[in-house]
């Protein structure tokens, strides 16, 4: 059930995002018909509408789910860490992302400047959780989010890549 | 004197002329030369060398090189860059001028190399190569060695990029100070007398590496421990390591002039370089594009690292994909072999062939048994699902509901079907009675209606406990289980079964609905067998539906 946890000690999601944890949830990540797995790549157009995120879990428990950037606005010289794209909480378990409240509205991933990795936490709620959005989608920082409103660790994550597509160059 | 330059280099062993050294600065030691330009101070320098950067020791050694030797700038880059031999034929007249440049302190010459490299390394800092001694200037060498580990990976990145580039790096770091800026100086003879003034053609790139390969040979100790030195072991004066430089330079030159530009992929020169003579035109200093370039390397660096790692997480994440789905292959594989059907029998060589007795044919695989077999699929359209003529077993699970069938126990609903369609097939194949679709429809009715008195009694227990409507026996108090091994109709120790019944009470009733549509006849005089091995038989079958029924 759980995934393998490798992969994001390997991409540095685990360490420079979150803690090292154990999956105790699966949740998968859907852009369109296919799930990803860790570490794809996929183009910001194909990413530009929210995700279909499906979690397991009981009816009973409620999650939060956050989608940051770490390496806005580069790779090299993430000033911005993080860049916030998502947070949705109190998402019931065993249902999707869209049946939680929308606190940041879902915002593409646009990255100006090399491979991004676009992270999406989710942590289990011990309540129902009343978070309000942070004023700036930059150099927001989910530890400190989820220390904020008693997330602990989380209990899934899933990343990606997205590169900025080449302009259309035309002669 | 430029005969005896040649013939030194080339016999490797001769000693110097004194008289031809006397004008240089090449034949003071390290201490007189640092103290002779600390004394001039050029250009306001003050400073012992280990805290000049790289710009500053080659602007002084210049300067002091010109005031010292006298020498006019009128030697031509060719002529200075060309090999020692050449030099020794063709430029007699320039000799004399490029003798300060080209010869050698004596305190160098007189050694072999291995006695200058065991110098260098006792006198090198502890930290950097690893042998605290004897130093006889200790001032000097911890300030030299206070290059941070980055500087020092990007130059030696730089080094060995180019195998002739290293040789000279190699070569130039055995005599430390005096040596390492000498190619430059040969080459800029030809050109004004600011450094690199000149960018046009080959000099410049000779001019640009050696400038490169400066800093390595005064801080990178650990170059020359790179495999380096045994390229060059029969060096057995310092003046030897002269020929490699002008080689390397001879090599820079023709490749140069080959390419016609500097920014040629051809071009021996490594891409940094070229930032470094753009640089230099812009009039910055060499610092800032030494830094600047050592950043964009560095920024290289890690960019290829993360490129790595990102591949290998993700290959990781395949990896263990694939290994989880092919834990579940083999886990439904095995589920599907357990099935008793002909297909499983004949794998285990219970039976000599695999066709089906029902409708003789096709081979009987648990699809068969269950949908694709034409009896199954009458079966199924009479209860008024529709499987697809292909349907697989995992299939069953995705059966359209039909109108009349509750949804919450759909499930369960469809595997009683199944097990009494499974029934039927087994009393057609031991010769109890003939294939007809709507005689395990009759006994779904029949079956499940004689006992649903007894079911009733049970269900009320279970589900409004403490009341007995009287038709069943009075259960025991305790696990309703129990109560349901005394019912004779059961068989004592199916549990399982009693389960399956006890969640399929709410389709008993659909059954008779869906049975009285069709044309039910009265069976063929055969007594349906109750209670025996066959339901026993079939649990196992079913073991995982059921799990996923109840569940």
């Amino acid at each position: 059930m759980a995934r393998f946890v490798d992969p994001l000690v390997v991409g540095r999601v685990i360490g420079e995002v979150v803690d090292l944890f154990v999956p105790s949830i699966s949740m998968t990540v859907a852009y369109g018909p296919k799930d990803i797995s860790n570490g794809c790549l996929l183009k910001p157009s194909a990413t530009a509408a929210p995700p279909l995120v499906r979690i397991s879990g009981r009816r009973n428990d409620l999650y939060t789910l956050i989608m940051t950037d770490p390496d806005a606005p580069s790779p090299s010289d993430p000033t911005m860490r993080e860049y916030l794209h998502w947070i949705v909480t109190n998402i019931p378990g065993g249902t999707d992302a869209s049946k939680g409240e929308d606190v940041v509205e879902y915002m593409g991933p646009r990255p100006p400047v090399g491979i991004h990795r676009y992270v999406l936490v989710l942590f289990e709620q011990k309540t129902r959780v009343q978070a309000g959005a942070p004023e700036a989608r930059a150099n927001f920082n989910t530890r400190a989010f989820a220390a904020a409103h008693e997330l602990g660790l989380p209990t899934a994550v899933v990343y990606f890549n997205s590169q900025k597509e080449p302009a259309n160059r035309r002669r | 004197m430029d005969l005896k330059d040649g013939e030194r280099r080339g016999a490797a062993a001769a000693g110097p002329g004194p008289l031809s050294r006397q004008g240089s600065i090449y034949s003071l030691t390290f201490d007189e030369f640092q103290t002779t330009l600390g004394g001039m101070g050029g250009g306001g320098l003050g400073k012992d060398f280990g805290s000049m950067n790289m710009d500053e020791l080659l602007r002084s050694i210049w300067t002091a090189e010109e005031s010292q030797a006298m020498a006019s700038a009128s030697a031509s880059a060719p002529a200075s860059a060309s090999s020692s031999s050449a030099a020794a034929g063709d430029a007699a007249a320039a000799a004399l001028q490029r003798q300060g440049s080209l010869t050698l302190p004596r305190t160098l010459s007189v050694k072999t190399v291995d006695e200058v490299w065991r110098d260098f390394v006792r006198d090198a800092p502890p930290g950097a190569a690893g042998a605290g001694g004897a130093e006889p200037q200790p001032a000097r060498q911890p300030t030299l060695g206070e290059m941070t580990l980055e500087e020092f990976l990007v130059r030696a990145g730089v080094v060995r990029d180019n195998p002739a580039a290293a040789a000279v790096a190699a070569a130039a770091a055995v005599p430390a100070q005096p040596v390492a800026p000498q190619p430059i100086q040969a080459v800029n003879n030809g050109g004004a007398s600011i450094f690199f003034g000149n960018f046009g053609g080959a000099s410049n790139d000779a001019g640009a590496s050696a400038m490169a390969f400066a800093p390595v040979g005064i801080g990178d100790h650990q170059a020359m421990g790179n495999g380096l030195m045994p390229g060059v072991p029969v060096m057995a004066s310092a003046a030897v390591a002269v020929s490699p430089i002008d080689t390397a330079v001879a090599q820079l030159d023709s490749l140069g002039k080959g390419n016609g530009d500097l920014s040629s992929p051809m071009a021996p020169v490594p891409y940094p370089f070229e930032g470094v003579i753009r640089g230099r035109r812009s009039g910055a200093g060499v610092e800032k594009v030494v830094e600047r370039r050592q950043r964009r390397m560095i920024k290289n660096r890690e960019s290829a690292a993360r490129s790595r790692a990102r591949k290998q997480a993700y290959t990781m994440e395949l990896e263990a994909e694939v290994q989880k789905l092919k834990e579940q292959n083999a886990e439904l594989q095995k589920k599907q072999q357990r099935t008793h059907c002909e297909t499983n029998l004949l794998l285990r060589c219970i039976v000599d062939d695999n066709m089906c007795e029902v409708y003789h044919g096709d081979a009987e695989s648990p699809d068969h048994l269950i949908l694709q077999c034409p009896l199954a699929h009458q079966f199924w359209e009479k209860i008024g699902i529709m499987p697809q003529r292909n349907a697989t077993s995992s299939s069953l699970w995705e059966l359209l509901r039909t109108a009349r069938v509750p949804p919450n126990s759909y499930l369960t609903f469809l595997l009683l079907c199944d097990w009494l369609f499974w029934k039927h097939q087994h009393d057609i194949v031991s010769g109890k009675c003939l294939p007809f679709s709507t005689f395990c429809c009759y006994h779904a009715k029949k079956k499940l209606g004689c006992r649903d008195a007894a079911y009733r009694g049970m269900s009320k227990q279970l589900w409004r406990p403490g009341r007995n409507d009287g038709i069943a026996e009075k259960p025991g108090p305790g696990s309703h289980q129990q109560s349901i091994c005394t019912k004779e109709a059961l068989p004592a120790e199916n549990i399982d079964w009693s389960l399956l019944i006890h969640l399929s009470k709410r389709e008993k009733q659909h059954i008779y609905s869906s049975t009285e549509n069709v044309n039910d006849r009265a069976p063929m005089g055969t007594r349906y067998p109750n209670g025996d091995g066959y339901e026993m038989s079939f649990i196992p079958m079913m073991g995982m539906g059921m799990g996923m029924a109840i569940a």
